[in-house]
């Protein structure tokens, strides 16, 4: 419910902002035409240029630029105006057919160009600021700069407005990019100072390279550069969205731990890195493939009930709504998608909290269990009466019983604060309780062992439980009860299996016990996941269980 | 007497038993052994005995399911078990006494003191609940409900608030050792809850009679007279 409500509060504010910053006082020329070549009549305002093309010239050398706007209805026709030109090249510029500035040097050879500003403006002179047909024309040349990969910008706009509007605009994204700087020092450090979990460390990057990306697109408003530099720029400008695009699906991979995850990482990175090339460096559409895959992977985290696909999600759409404009709304999509992952990883971190909380609870409940095993006063006291009793009528075998007891404290007492003992340790336990068992209960208790290797480590009381069980359900047959074990040990896998031959009580199976919990939450805690425990009747007098890890 | 002993550790059943000699006069006792419920139910339902000796939670089996089926049988039940924990509750079912392991010969005395009425119950341990064989089924009737009991051949007749009454199997003796302070023989035949006197009245002849709460009248022992007035009614 409170993610509907964020998403739709989230689409109000983008809708907002695309709306704050549409600038819509700048007027575009009506018509543009080229023409390669040199004339110094073609700057006049009554030249007729049918025969000019409508397509940049994209080879290097000297070429001309004609264009028309009409003043006409521009909003505040009484303002001082400006001329704002974004062209690759050298130029001089003709308004209404006389010359009002120049940018750079041109020249007909390489060696003697001097470049001008990407970016450049010109106040235009007062008594051309009426309303009306205006003519425009450049003398360029571009020597230096690949004029392929450059669209033409020109457009008239009142005075001072187009840097006014691009501080204001770097302004409000440079807020946005100080918080994916905070947010990424703050993954970087979570990374480095505690736990080292890969998807922190890609959220940080993420961030930072948003940040980047941010102070990169508009450093150009307070920082121009020459147009020859325009290749590295765009270069900077699309590795670092081709990085974002990238980092996105496997920050997205990392954080729901899909199956197959390397593959899906593999197959997503190449489709990002393929559509940025094949689409000659367009920034958007790796984009639009990084946000797709990854919102598909949200969808799949949601039927998997991951923690954090919902929120994962939102921000994804929306940042899927905001590429829809491809402008500063990005970067304003970015900061939700952003803002929803933050909220999605706290979602997950509490979860990993309460997880990682109920595991230190378990561990220590299971060490009370383990202690309570032989501390219980069912195994205590009635041992301690069997040691009243035989000391009246057995002084030897109270002796006996209080020597076997003493040992199976002792090794318990050893077991108590681990995880994993050794089978040797193990084996003590389960011999000094069959002692205690015995004698206690006037019954031969057959252990016998067939065992591969001694090294195997396996949870505390583990074949105790076994024998445990054993002895309480049940009576022995032909005068006893036998206990078989078999321990095999096969590359990763240690199998265990636990016969008990004896007189069933009850003739039945028995149920599923407190032994057989404590068994699979000890599993469980050693080996998460990663074990099997099964047991029943093999014949009329024989039970076993078998566990593997 | 005959004791049945309730004990799947036979070390601890011998020790028992052996203790159980040494207070009561030796060949007074007969005891008999079994080691588990089942067979215990079986023995009891085929032998009379006086008194089941019994270590609760045996096999796992639900301890309290059994208790109820056996505190509901003429003879008194002692539990002798390590688990404490659960006294109280063996006490609120109505257990003679509950001895934990490992017993001494001075605490099962005391449990025999109170089997034949030296001892009183310490008021702590309430009964709370009667079990009565009612219809092959057994019922629970809560101890709050109940005003006076009375003698009934071997049984006993547990008169309740609303003037009904249900038949008990334990002969009056036995229930006076299982009830606390609260309440006092008046009369060979009547056992009542003190509280509940409203009235003495005194007949010509001798002849006493207590009214309780709820109208129903009691006669008083003329030997208990004395000792009934000075400390109940004053």
């Amino acid at each position: 419910m409170q993610i509907i409500a964020l998403a739709v509060v989230l689409q109000l504010f983008m809708l907002l902002a695309n709306q704050v910053f549409n600038h819509s006082d700048a007027i575009s020329p009506t018509k543009v035409f080229y023409k390669k070549g040199d004339h110094p009549g073609w700057a006049e305002v009554a030249l007729k240029d049918d025969d000019w093309s409508d397509t940049q010239p994209e080879s290097n050398g000297i070429y001309w630029i004609r264009a028309e706007f009409d003043l006409s209805n521009h909003r505040f026709p009484d303002r001082k105006k400006e001329l704002v030109i974004s062209v690759l090249g050298a130029y001089e510029v003709y308004f209404e057919g006389v010359f009002i500035g120049k940018n750079g040097q041109l020249s007909s050879n390489a060696s003697e160009e001097t470049p001008g500003y990407l970016d450049q403006k010109f106040i235009l002179p007062e008594f051309s600021s009426k309303n009306g047909k205006r003519v425009l024309a450049l003398r360029i040349s571009n020597h230096l700069g690949n004029p392929a990969k450059h669209q033409i910008s020109l457009s008239i706009d009142s005075y001072n407005e187009f840097y006014k509007y691009g501080i204001v605009l770097s302004l409000l994204l440079y807020t946005l990019a100080g918080m994916f700087l905070t947010v990424a020092l703050y993954y970087s450090f979570l990374f480095f100072v505690s736990r080292r979990r890969i998807g922190y460390l890609l959220f940080g990057v993420f961030c930072l390279v948003l940040f980047a990306l941010i102070i990169q697109t508009y450093s150009r408003y307070y920082w121009p550069y020459l147009y020859p530099q325009y290749s590295s720029w765009l270069m900077i400008s699309g590795m670092l969205s081709l990085l974002a695009a990238i980092l996105l699906p496997i920050f997205i991979i990392d954080n729901f731990q899909p199956p197959w995850k390397n593959w899906i990482i593999a197959v997503s990175t190449l489709v990002v890195v393929v559509s940025y090339l094949k689409f000659s460096f367009d920034e958007s559409t790796p984009l639009f493939f990084s946000v797709t895959i990854s919102t598909f992977l949200t969808i799949w985290a949601i039927f998997k009930k991951r923690s954090g696909s919902w929120e994962a999600l939102t921000g994804l759409l929306i940042f899927l709504t905001g590429m829809m404009y491809f402008d500063q709304s990005i970067f304003v999509g970015f900061g939700i998608l952003v803002m929803a992952n933050l909220f999605s990883l706290a979602v997950i971190q509490k979860k990993e909290r309460g997880d990682y909380e109920a595991s230190l609870l378990r561990s220590s409940r299971l060490k009370l269990e383990l202690l309570k095993k032989n501390l219980k006063p069912h195994f205590l006291m009635n041992s301690l009466t069997n040691i009243i009793s035989l000391i009246e009528n057995e002084p030897k075998t109270s002796i006996r019983l209080i020597e076997a007891l003493s040992e199976e404290f002792y090794s318990l007492n050893e077991m108590t604060d681990k995880k994993l003992v050794s089978l040797h340790q193990e084996l003590k336990l389960c011999d000094s309780h069959l002692e205690v068992m015995g004698i206690r209960n006037d019954i031969t208790y057959e252990f016998s062992k067939e065992v591969d290797s001694m090294n195997i480590m396996l949870p505390p009381a583990t074949l105790h439980t076994l024998v445990e069980n054993g002895i309480t359900h049940c009576r022995p047959l032909d005068g006893k009860v036998k206990f078989d074990l078999l321990i095999k040990e096969n590359k990763a896998i240690t199998f265990i299996q636990m016969k008990v031959k004896g007189i069933l009580k009850k003739g039945k199976a028995p149920k599923a016990g407190t032994g057989i919990s404590y068994l699979r939450s000890r599993l469980e805690e050693s080996f998460p996941g990663q074990w099997k425990l099964e047991y029943g009747k093999l014949d009329e007098h024989t039970w076993y269980t078998n566990i593997e890890f | 007497m005959k004791i049945l002993i309730v004990e799947d550790e036979i070390h601890i059943a011998r020790h028992l038993s052996q203790t159980i000699c040494r207070i009561l006069d030796e060949e007074a006792v007969v005891p008999h052994f079994c080691i588990s419920l089942d067979e215990a139910l079986q023995y009891i339902s085929k032998n009379h005995i006086d008194l089941l000796m019994l270590d609760l939670n045996l096999n796992g089996k639900d301890g309290f399911e059994v208790l109820k089926i056996l505190v509901a049988e003429p003879f008194h039940v002692i539990v002798v078990s390590a688990h404490i924990e659960k006294a109280i509750e063996a006490f609120e079912y109505g257990v003679l006494d509950f001895v934990p392991k490992p017993f001494s010969e001075k605490r099962l005395r005391k449990s025999f003191d109170r089997l034949t009425g030296t001892e009183k119950k310490a008021p702590s341990y309430k009964m709370k609940n009667f079990v009565i064989k009612k219809k092959n089924k057994l019922a629970l009737i809560k101890e709050e409900d109940v005003l006076f009991f009375e003698a009934y051949g071997h049984y006993s007749k547990i008169h309740l608030r609303d003037k009904s009454f249900e038949v008990y199997d334990k002969p009056l003796i036995a229930l006076e050792a299982l009830l606390d302070s609260r309440f006092e023989r008046v009369h060979k035949s009547y056992l009542i809850r003190m509280a509940e006197i409203k009235n003495l009245e005194v007949f010509p002849g001798g002849k006493y009679y207590l009214e309780l709460s709820n109208g129903a009248k009691v006669k008083l022992g003329r030997d208990k007279y004395k000792y009934i007035k000075e400390r109940w009614i004053g």
